[in-house]
């Protein structure tokens, strides 16, 4: 069976590689994205399980990234990661549909939690 | 309700967000790099165009002073624990017990190095701060690939996987040369080859059988093995050498204290 995809969206390459190491252990096919449209291309191509936004990044921003998401009907789970974390931004992102907020700087063991608890609720996911 | 868009120096936007937010983020201090705002997500204008904004952010600069003694306070608190680390143990440094398993000591190594990560600093930082996270960045980078090798034992290994040699391209485009060397740990042979035009003149040589004249431009990137810091410069052909090493050196016209102290520390570190 394929293992379902996680979108890294962040236009530092250090930190997706980060991401992507964090998440080494968890049963997940990884791709990448440097940027919001580039983002978009690629759920275009395959939609994935489970994505993780990041908020600031040229081009499309990914609050603008978010609500296109969400007006298209996307199934992926979103889960933003952003070191901006006052309240009335967390609670704007989950309004224009995140699904959760990771807080930068994270623990990588957090970021397998989240990712781990997002693939199970994930549509198409094993009950 | 109006919906702002703002973009920091490196054109990375945030938006759409509300006035509400700009002020939480801004009493927050996470708004110190914002350049244009747009109404529209399109149109990017200054700050001062945008008076709502402004105000808004003005908060933060009431804090500069105390901005930069925290800076230094930090600067000498990384170097403070750098040097008081050079006689510690791994298992002490990244605070794991011995027979810890690969995933422990990646878990408390990413949990520590990311505190370092020179990415995250904020671009007002200091280059005396940026460096000194760049230094804690790689000394933890540095225990972290040997510890990562100690697991790998018991597989072959090429000789010195850890480490990469130093890569680069060299290519005439657009009347100008253009070059992008990645320096591998420890080579220190492009500020050093020419000794007509060594890094304390500002220059680099690259080694290349490209035929150039003195005074060609040359637009540079120069990357340096286990930091995020790339030094991106315009340039001038100053030199043509043909022995021992085909090649030619660039004068870099761009840099500037802070791109000089990372060639400075790079030199250093290697030569020690």
């Amino acid at each position: 069976m394929a293992l379902p995809d996680v979108l890294i969206v962040d236009d530092d390459r250090l930190l997706r590689a980060m991401l992507r190491d964090a998440l080494a252990d968890v049963p997940c096919h990884v791709r990448e994205a440097d940027s919001g449209d580039a983002a978009l291309a690629e759920i275009e191509r395959k939609e994935p399980a489970v994505l993780l936004l990041d908020l600031i990044m040229p081009g499309r921003s990914g609050l603008e990234l978010l609500k296109s998401l969400t007006a298209r009907g996307v199934k992926t789970r979103i889960l933003v990661i952003s070191s901006l974390d006052t309240e009335s931004l967390v609670q704007q992102a989950l309004a224009d549909g995140a699904h959760g907020f990771l807080v930068k700087p994270f623990h990588p063991l957090e970021v397998q939690n989240v990712v781990r608890g997002a693939l199970e609720a994930a549509p198409g996911a094993k009950a | 309700m109006s919906f702002f868009w703002l973009a920091d120096s490196d054109a990375r936007v945030l938006g759409p967000v509300s006035i509400e937010v700009v002020r939480d983020l801004a009493l927050r201090g996470k708004l110190n790099d914002v350049r244009a705002v747009s109404k529209d997500g399109k149109t990017f204008v200054p700050v001062r165009e945008v008076p709502e904004i402004q105000q808004a952010l003005q908060v933060t600069q009431a804090n500069t002073d105390e901005l930069a003694h925290a800076q230094a306070d930090a600067t000498k608190q990384i170097r403070d624990w750098l040097t008081s680390i050079r006689s510690r143990s791994s298992e002490e440094v990244f605070r794991v017990p011995q027979n810890a398993s690969r995933e422990a000591w990646r878990a408390a190594f990413f949990s520590l190095v990311y505190r370092y990560v020179p990415g995250r600093l904020p671009p007002e930082a200091t280059p005396e701060l940026r460096l000194a996270c760049e230094d804690a960045f790689l000394a933890l980078s540095e225990r972290m690939v040997d510890i990562e090798r100690q697991f790998r034992a018991s597989k072959p290994a090429a000789a010195n996987s850890a480490f990469q040699t130093t890569s680069l391209q060299v290519r005439w485009r657009g009347g100008m040369i253009h070059v992008r060397i990645i320096l591998a740990r420890g080579d220190i042979q492009p500020f050093m080859a020419d000794p007509d035009n060594t890094w304390k003149q500002d220059c680099l040589f690259v080694s290349s059988t490209e035929k150039l004249m003195v005074n060609t431009p040359a637009d540079i990137t120069i990357g340096f093995e286990g930091h995020v810091t790339q030094i991106h410069s315009s340039g001038r052909v100053v030199g043509l050498r043909s022995h021992p090493a085909a090649g030619f050196s660039v004068k870099l016209l761009d840099l500037g204290e802070a791109q000089r102290a990372m060639v400075r520390t790079w030199v250093a570190r290697s030569m020690t």
